[in-house]
């Protein structure tokens, strides 16, 4: 056995192979250099073996008990805080949204749609009277009205809501889009 | 396990503070030494012992019977060393403990002066402290605590063929630095 082959084969065995291993055992005797490495690679492992053996921890097994304990009853409590907050945050989060923005987004809406347009309607078979009774139920409430013009101008001007603005627009459509003298209701031309 | 120690392990489970202290006297040895062994730092070690308790603690009802009690420890303590290891980006080595020199301070020294224990040890420990988590399992078990791989492999879940590979792979590469002092080395190098 050449020393390269001994070197080879040691390199992945365990030490207490390697020395009943007859042909390593006895290349071992005959070769001074792989003998001492040999050795060497022994006592370091021993050494080391023993290096970590000998240390030892500077806390108490019951200062260890003690503090695992109070470790898991503390991360115990800690999940069941989590837990809690979460719950909490959940619930607070929840009554912020019924309590403030959902209000808040209706009365925006409310507010948008309530919002008055103003606008002057020519007429074309209808007095600004009678258009003024045809119109009026539906322009009573929001603060919505209509103005009667003087001087004989034939328009009636309408301050309402959108939604009652396309109705009063609708209802003088069918009742005062008709060609003079073909109202529907008693109004002169 | 014998009836003292599942007795032991019954107490704890109850709750008992008294039986866990118990418990942790007879087991916190053997897991400081496994924690040193994975993390070659004593304050790190003692902080990933401390861990493996209150894991131990917490799970100790999902111990089961049939297993060894020395098993299960060993692989809460690979996984929090594991885990411990890779959060510590920097860290000291053995080398750097006052412990790290040998015990003895004669030596016997090589008459050619190739080599020294002292320098042997730092060049092992230097190369244990590179090997992967796993391989720095497998050589610590076996090579320097004395499990035989078959136990090794019990405490790690691994399969023995498994051990072997890694322990082969581990012993070359922390006698790589030893060997290449061979004369032989030395002289192909030059």
């Amino acid at each position: 056995m050449t020393c390269e082959e001994c070197l080879e084969a040691v390199s992945g065995m365990s030490l207490q192979e390697s020395v009943s291993d007859p042909q390593i055992r006895k290349h071992w005797e005959e070769c001074k250099d792989c003998s001492h490495v040999l050795t060497v690679v022994a006592t370091a492992e021993r050494d080391f073996s023993e290096l970590l053996k000998q240390q030892s921890s500077v806390r108490s097994p019951s200062h260890t008990a003690e503090t695992a304990v109070s470790r898991v009853k503390r991360r115990r409590l800690g999940i069941v805080v989590s837990a809690f907050l979460v719950t909490l945050l959940a619930g607070t989060l929840w009554i912020a949204w019924v309590r403030v923005v959902v209000p808040a987004a209706r009365e925006t809406v409310e507010l948008t749609s309530n919002q008055h347009l103003t606008e002057t309607l020519e007429l074309k078979c209808l007095s600004p009277s009678d258009a003024g009774t045809l119109i009026s139920p539906y322009v009573r409430a929001n603060g919505s009205l209509y103005y009667l013009p003087t001087g004989g101008l034939r328009v009636i001007t309408v301050k309402a809501t959108p939604e009652e603005m396309k109705t009063v627009k609708s209802l003088l459509g069918r009742f005062d889009a008709a060609p003079a003298g073909s109202c529907r209701i008693g109004g002169t031309p | 396990m014998t009836a003292d120690g599942k007795s032991l392990i019954a107490r704890v489970r109850s709750g008992e503070p008294e039986a866990f202290t118990s418990f942790v006297e007879q087991y916190q040895p053997l897991v400081y030494r496994w924690s040193i062994g994975l993390v070659y730092d004593r304050d790190e070690a003692d902080d990933v012992m401390q861990e493996v308790f209150v894991r131990a603690y917490r799970k100790i009802g999902s111990f089961r019977d049939d297993g060894t009690m020395e098993g299960w420890l060993y692989r809460i303590t690979s996984r929090v060393a594991g885990k411990h290891r890779r959060k510590q980006k920097r860290r000291s080595l053995l080398g750097e403990l006052p412990a790290a020199r040998p015990s003895r301070e004669v030596y016997t020294t090589d008459p050619g002066g190739r080599v020294d224990r002292e320098q042997a040890l730092a060049l092992i420990r230097e190369s244990a402290a590179a090997l992967s988590h796993r391989q720095r399992e497998v050589f610590d078990l076996v090579d320097l605590q004395g499990y035989s791989p078959v136990e090794a492999g019990e405490m790690l879940a691994l399969k023995p063929v498994s051990v072997r590979a890694n322990l082969f792979k581990a012993r070359a590469s922390v006698r790589r630095a030893i060997l290449t002092l061979h004369p032989r080395f030395l002289e192909q190098q030059r």
